[in-house]
């Protein structure tokens, strides 16, 4: 940062990123980088009423030793505009204020500012009027009642024509109101060549093609970081000497934001420390009644001095309260993460992963060094979440309490999208162009590609676009709201950080996203919502109702042999997490048998391990066919538990730290590096390091090499052993009670639909077939809105099904039925449509499922009957007729199935593949139960109901379809090659019939495809859906 | 109609009746004359339905409208089943074919030469022709062989609205016969009246009052080319073949065109279609003629052409008088009658591109912001003036002069001396014709106020781009 002492100094102090979207054209780290590059003395980012930007700015600002000034450009709607620079705490505190309030009064992206906003003059802040081409002078005298010294009058010299009288005229109105001058840039981009660029940005908020966007545009580049010399040339000395004077006033920095925590958690006679041993305390002995062994009494005093160290205490105490008043409300909840998975979050209820279990060590996850929060995510029943979230409104209120923003970027398919309608390219090349992304592989083009999609890669408007389309991506769109990311102040949080409103109402976020808030080291939690949590209450609930037997997360037995039994035949359709594909292929290899299985089996089958190929080696040393070795003792202190192979993101931090001399921080920017390089790239300098530190250490060329390429493919996928260990319980209690009690277990999951990886029809098919679950049909006579258990002989429960899942019946209208139901049972379908006031739409809906059958017999007897029913009137009978019975035909088994499907997405009846299977055979088609005669490597030919497609990113290109029959399922490989070729059948037919050849390994066979066939006409109208996940 | 032929020429106009006939109906012989025998409702008739299939190009190009033009031939009696079916009452014209084989071979021909696919099937209802068309289900000659015949038929031949379709579908009703099966009353309670009222009227138990067709009143003609050409003098022939016949059209209905659309249809290419709007209804061919030889002078053909089409939706009944004159006289009424002809006549005799209009265009290119525009007598826009445009000189060049420079210094009859500047302007990157120059106002000894630029990037020259008055 050398200055050359001839040029004069700058401080650019109008300067909009890409965060003022569809103008700036440039990230606030380039901007940064540049003017640190080109000498600036500072370098204010004002983005229009955002401070969106400014974190990241910060954190490349403290990189490159700029002084950066936080400030915003601001339009009132009464025509004046000026840029607000906080020079201190409390000036950053009202601009964040008055955003909030600007913000506040419109709807999601927009901002209204009145001037009566700026009548208090904003003590703390700076003011830079910008006049505009007629400056009104009335304007600058409200200004300057208000503002005093604290205003400046901003020349900004664009080579418009008019520089020369502009200088003149507004030094003359300078002197006259009293305001200095000072020089300006109206920044949009850090470089001239991102003209292009913010040309394309302005046409896309104006929705026309840059053709038509004339005036609208900028006349040339100038609004960019000028080099300094160029400054002098356009500037009069003492209008550059100005800023530096402006700039040296703003003291203030992020770095003085300063998180305080809620206070009202802590008893007037009690400290935060203090509360937080009493509830510890509390939750130890209800934890373990029988006394605490002294190993967990010691990890749980450790904990609490750390905890008290870093002065966390109020965050664990604020995460306690939320999820007391789940458990006040009955909402099952669990806590995973960093922090989450300690003794104290155990005792505070937080977590139910005992610490007896596991050997974690909360140091791990809180470090003293990094001095950044701990990190604990909070699960919800998915269908209750909402609750929580109005109970955390409404106990700090909405100036305390708001939810973390998602910045949402530009991605291939929509940067084409557009850029291609900015360059008035033809709205079909276009779709054609982003439909297919496969030209984008995430870094370079692929010219054939291109061409596929009828463009012309050498052709200048190609050209262009891609040039643009590269330059676009990673732009941040708009703020969107985090999944439940919450911040909650002690004090006004827009205080703090500008809030806007969302586009879901009653919304509001924070102008900052996850990494912005760590970035500056404020408390985040996250209130998510799991689908399973749901199911697994909603199952507790049915198993007490129909057996009165209690079970809770905490009391299910544990370590069943019988639950890891299943668990290795791979019978977990419907079990959390392990329920995947290849999560069922996996099972019978790694043969879980405890509960730290589990934990291994959750994060070894993600894109992260596969990628960085640790599965393999791992199986091996587990079945004993390779030698568990280290290669030194803190090496092995790291990997034993995973045999040698890292699997988690935690272990491979720690073998930055224990094999390469990382810091704790160091291994941390490290965790943050690797989240990002197939982004931003950038891993570059720690490779060096860690294969250098792992040399010096003594350890090979080849071990250091082979750690720094599972770092590599561990990439962002890496998943933490803290959040595994909360799903593998999730994982147990779900397997435990598809195994013991499978009748509540399914219907909890159809009633917390839609959740999971399989359909209604697949869950009942895997209830009936592989747990013996008694299903009972749809009946308007029997069935509740929710399916039900119905206790059978031997303490068994048999699942009825529930009106909710006929297709079509609107709830009201369901529930109306169960109520007039109660009163009396209904006697022919008159006295039910009338009585429960149904609809024609409910009723069809009812018939159509076939649910009249015991009042009305076939579904087409029943839709006659429907058909039939008239609306009764106030006061009067209901009109009898007697009618003719009518001859209509029975519908056959197939036409039953095809309704089913139809109606219900699902047939008690039997597998439509069933009523095929004469035709099928004559094919030489086996069914999925005999693929076991054939051997591996044999030819077969199979065919089935596509269940699912699934081509996860980690398994290159490669498309997993699944296949069902009468008979069970049958797993399809489908490789690239022959998915380009056959990608019709393979993405439209909902019955495939698959030639191939069989792989069998380990008890797991699938069947690699070598010729796909589209029997979908087979089906007639049945209607089935597959799946699709990417 | 009054003058049935057996055969009908090929050309459409001459297939319409003379316009002082038009109004009168048809006489439908017999029909109202021979009373069925039967308690039937309806005389007894004969139907020919049509059904076209899939959809080929003609189909999808001139749709219904020709086929029924086509047939009108065969019977006055024609009635349009939209989208893709049509039916003919061709009892009254068995005689005259001889027989209802020799009838349905002649119409098979007739559509075949259109390149139509078609179903046919005689029945006595045209309700019932028209199913079983639908579903190629053959001939039904009596009355009394309608409902087992109809039966056999699924009921979605009968393209009953959705609701009703629906209802039937999951009463698993699937033929006409389930349909027919139903009680009556009870059928009618569930499903509409129309349901019923369209069974009676098939099954020759209501009337089916139908109004015949009338061809319409437009002009739509085709010529295949003898083989498939590119050259501009051979579409100009065949375009003023189809403009003469349009005009003996024109003459005979005493009408005029306003807007006529000419397709020039290739083989493997979507057709190409050349609209002309007129400033004033027309019906002077040749100055049609002379107005699309010119229109076609600039269309770009991505094939050779094989076909011609040309057609007139409406044709204007109150034609003006044509005049010879170029610089037509205003008439009070119409003071500014003249100027579109005027345009219309200067483009034809000095070329389009001769005649155009100025406006401004919102751009800092100088060299784009303002354009020639195709419609001239517009206003222009205030708005599209940029702000500095005091600054713009009214004489602009239309290509920038290089101005000799010695030392740097820019020259034009001396040395220049800049009075105002720089502005710059560097934009227009979107259409390959990026500029980056910095405008300075200069004078020269002479006094000549003048607008030139300096090149920000390659050879750096000096250019001169307007004078200011």
């Amino acid at each position: 940062m050398t200055r050359d002492a001839a040029t004069p100094g700058y401080a650019e102090l109008h300067c909009l990123s890409n965060f003022s979207f569809q103008r700036g054209a440039s990230h606030p780290e380039e901007l940064v980088a540049r003017a640190a590059a080109l000498g600036y003395a500072a370098l204010a980012i004002t983005d229009e009423c955002s401070l969106a930007g400014v974190v990241r700015a910060h954190a490349a600002a403290r990189e490159h030793g700029l002084a950066l000034i936080v400030g915003s450009e601001l339009h009132c709607e009464e025509g004046l505009a000026l840029v607000l620079l906080a020079a201190s705490r409390a000036g950053y505190a009202r601009l964040s204020a008055l955003i909030s309030r600007a913000r506040r009064r419109s709807a999601k992206g927009e901002y209204r500012l009145l001037r009566e906003d700026l009548a208090c003059g904003l003590p703390g802040c700076l003011a830079l009027w910008l006049p505009g081409p007629e400056p009104c002078e009335a304007d600058g005298r409200w200004l300057a009642a208000r503002f005093a010294d604290r205003l400046w009058l901003a020349v900004e010299m664009l080579a418009d024509g008019q520089d020369a009288r502009r200088l003149e005229t507004l030094g003359r109105l300078g002197a006259k109101l009293g305001i200095a001058c000072v020089a300006s840039g109206d920044v949009h981009m850090h470089v001239r060549s991102r003209r292009a660029l913010q040309d394309v940005l302005v046409a896309i908020g104006l929705g026309v093609p840059v053709a038509r966007a004339g005036l609208a545009l900028f006349a040339n580049g100038e609004r960019h970081l000028r080099r300094r010399e160029q400054l002098a040339r356009r500037y009069p000395p003492a209008l550059l000497a100005e800023t530096l004077a402006v700039a040296a006033r703003c003291e203030f920095s992020l770095d003085e934001l300063r998180y305080e925590y809620p206070a009202e958690l802590v008893p007037a006679n009690e400290t935060p420390a203090s509360q937080l041993r009493r509830l510890s305390m509390q939750g130890m002995a209800q934890r373990w009644p029988e006394g605490v062994s002294v190993r967990v009494r010691a990890l749980i005093e450790h904990e609490l001095a750390l905890i008290s160290e870093l002065r966390y205490e109020a965050y664990f105490l604020t995460v306690h309260d939320i999820v007391a008043f789940a458990r006040s409300r009955g909402i099952l909840c669990q806590g995973r993460g960093s922090a989450a998975n300690s003794a104290v979050c155990f005792c505070l209820g937080i977590t139910e992963v005992d610490p007896a279990r596991m050997s974690l060590l909360m140091e791990r996850f809180i470090s003293r060094e990094r001095n950044e929060p701990p990190d604990i995510d909070v699960d919800f029943e998915h269908q209750r979440r909402e609750e929580v979230i109005q109970y955390i409104y409404a106990k700090y209120g909405r100036t305390r309490a708001a939810l973390a923003a998602t910045v949402i970027c530009y991605r291939p398919r929509s940067a084409v999208r557009d850029v291609g309608k900015a360059l008035g390219i033809d709205a079909d090349v276009i779709e054609r162009l982003s439909g297919t992304i496969q030209w984008w592989d995430g870094r370079a083009i692929d010219p054939e590609r291109v061409r596929e999609a009828g463009l012309d890669p050498e052709h200048p408007v190609t050209r262009r676009l891609l040039w643009l389309v590269h330059a676009l991506l990673g732009f941040p769109r708009h703020l969107s709201q985090h999944v439940g990311g919450f911040v909650i102040s002690a004090g006004p949080l827009d205080e703090l950080v500008p809030i806007e409103n969302a586009a879901m109402p009653e919304r509001t976020v924070i102008q900052w996203d996850k990494d912005d808030l760590e970035t500056l080291g404020l408390l985040k939690i996250d209130v998510l919502g799991l689908g399973m949590l749901t199911a697994i209450r909603k199952a507790f609930d049915l198993v007490r109702g129909y057996s009165g037997r209690e079970l809770t997360m905490a009391t299910l037995p544990a370590e069943d042999p019988s639950v890891y039994d299943m668990i290795c035949r791979a019978e977990t359709i419907g079990v959390f997490q392990i329920e995947s594909r290849a999560q069922m292929a996996m099972l019978p290899r790694l043969k879980p048998r405890n509960y730290y299985d589990l934990v291994i089996e959750v994060a070894i089958i993600r894109p992260g391990p596969i990628q960085g190929d640790m599965v393999h080696p791992y199986l091996r040393r587990r079945n004993g066919l390779e030698p568990v070795s280290y290669p030194s003792d803190e090496v092995a202190g790291v990997l034993q538990r995973t045999l040698g192979v890292p699997i988690f993101q935690e272990q491979v931090m720690q073998l930055a730290i224990v094999a390469a001399g990382f810091s704790a921080g160091e291994a941390d920017q490290l965790r943050r590096a690797m989240a990002a390089w197939k982004r931003k790239g950038g891993l570059g300098p720690f490779e060096q390091r860690l294969i250098e530190g792992m040399r010096r250490r003594g350890y090979s060329q080849d071990f250091a090499q082979q750690i720094f390429n599972q770092i590599l493919g561990f990439g962002e996928y890496g998943f933490p052993e803290s959040h595994s260990a909360s799903f593998a319980l999730l994982v147990y209690v779900s397997a435990w009670l598809k195994c013991h009690e499978p009748a509540a277990f399914f219907c909890a999951l159809l009633n917390s639909q839609p959740m999971g990886f399989y359909a209604p029809a697949q869950l009942l098919r895997c209830a009936r077939e592989q747990c013996g679950v008694t299903l009972l049909a749809i009946d308007v006579r029997d069935s509740d809105w929710d399916c039900t258990l119905v206790a059978e002989e031997q303490g068994r429960a048999a699942l009825r099904l529930g009106l909710s899942q006929v297709r079509g019946l609107s709830e009201q209208g369901g529930r109306r039925l169960c109520e007039a139901r109660a009163v009396a049972a209904f006697d022919s379908v008159q006295d039910l449509a009338s009585r429960a006031r149904l609809n024609r739409t409910d009723l069809g809906a009812l018939a159509a499922a076939g649910a009249l059958r015991e009042l009305a017999g076939h579904r087409y007897r029943a839709r006659w009957m429907v058909a039939g029913v008239e609306a009764a009137l106030p006061l009067l009978p209901v009109p009898q007729f007697n009618e003719a019975d009518p001859l209509l035909r029975a519908p056959s088994e197939g036409q039953d199935i095809v309704a089913d499907y139809r109606h219900l997405g699902f047939s008690l009846g039997r597998h439509p593949l069933a009523l095929l299977r004469a035709r099928l055979q004559r094919d030489g088609i086996v069914p999925a139960s005999a693929l076991g005669e054939h051997r591996d490597g044999a030819q077969v030919r199979v065919a089935g109901l596509v269940t699912t497609r699934q081509r996860p990113g980690s398994a290159g290109g490669v498309t997993f379809v699944t296949l069902e029959d009468e008979t069970g399922y049958v797993n399809v490989v489908v490789w690239e090659a022959l998915g380009e070729r056959q990608r019709q059948p393979l993405l439209n037919a909902r019955l495939l019939c698959v030639r191939g050849s069989l792989q069998r390994q380990d008890a797991v066979t699938h069947v690699i495809a070598r010729h796909l066939d589209d029997r979908s006409a087979w089906l007639g109208a049945l209607l089935t859906r597959s799946r699709d996940f990417h | 109609m009054s003058r049935m032929r057996t055969t009908l020429p090929l050309f459409p106009e001459e297939a319409l009746p003379p316009p002082a006939t038009r109004s009168e109906a048809a006489p439908r012989p017999q029909a109202l004359a021979h009373a069925s025998p039967r308690a039937s409702v309806v005389a007894e008739t004969l139907w020919l339905g049509v059904h076209l299939r899939g959809s080929t190009q003609l189909a999808a190009e001139s749709g219904l409208e020709r086929v029924a033009l086509a047939l009108a031939q065969f019977s006055p009696q024609l009635s349009l089943e939209p989208p893709d079916g049509l039916v003919v009452e061709v009892g009254a014209s068995l005689r005259l074919f001889g027989g209802a084989a020799t009838l349905r071979a002649a119409v098979a021909r007739r559509l075949e030469a259109l390149g139509t696919e078609t179903w046919l099937a005689l029945a006595p209802t045209p309700l019932a022709a028209s199913w079983l068309a639908r579903a190629d289900g053959g001939d039904v000659a009596e009355l009394a062989q309608l409902p087992g015949r109809l039966g056999e038929l699924p009921v979605e031949v009968c393209r009953w609205p959705a609701t009703q379709a629906k209802l039937l579908q999951e009463l698993g009703v699937r033929s006409l016969a389930d349909c027919l099966r139903l009680p009556r009353d009870a059928l009618s309670r569930r499903s509409s009246p129309a349901l019923l009222q369209s069974l009676d009227r098939a099954l020759g138990r209501s009337a089916d009052p139908r109004r015949a067709w009338q061809p319409p009143a437009g002009f739509d003609d085709v010529l295949a080319l003898p083989a498939e050409t590119e050259t501009l003098a051979r579409l100009i022939e065949g375009v003023d073949w189809l403009i003469e016949r349009l005009g003996l059209v024109l003459r005979r209905r005493d009408a005029s065109v306003h807007r006529l659309l000419l397709s020039l249809c290739h083989a493997n290419q979507a057709t190409t279609r050349v609209a002309l709007v007129l400033s004033q209804p027309s019906r002077d061919v040749a100055h049609l003629q002379a107005l699309y030889a010119q229109r076609l002078e600039r269309v770009m053909l991505p094939a050779p052409v094989m076909m011609l089409r040309l057609s007139v939706p409406r044709l204007e009944l109150d034609a003006a008088a044509e005049s010879g004159e170029l610089f037509a006289r205003r008439t009070p009424a119409h003071p500014c009658a003249g100027v579109p002809q005027l345009i219309e006549r200067l483009r034809a005799r000095l070329g389009v591109s001769a005649v155009f209009g100025l406006c401004l265009v919102p751009e800092h290119r100088p060299e784009n912001a303002w354009q020639a525009v195709n419609s001239p007598g517009g206003r222009i826009n205030d708005a599209a003036l940029p702000a500095s445009a005091v600054h713009r000189p009214l004489w602009m060049l239309a290509e920038p002069v290089a101005l000799a420079g010695q030392g740097g210094q820019p020259h034009y009859q001396g040395r220049l001396r800049i009075e105002q500047g720089p502005e710059r302007i560097e934009t227009g990157w979107w259409d390959g014709r990026d500029v980056a120059r910095d405008y300075y106002i200069a004078r020269n000894p002479p006094g000549m106020r003048l607008w030139i630029y300096r090149e920000r990037i390659g050879a750096r020259g000096w250019w001169l781009h307007g004078v200011f008055g």
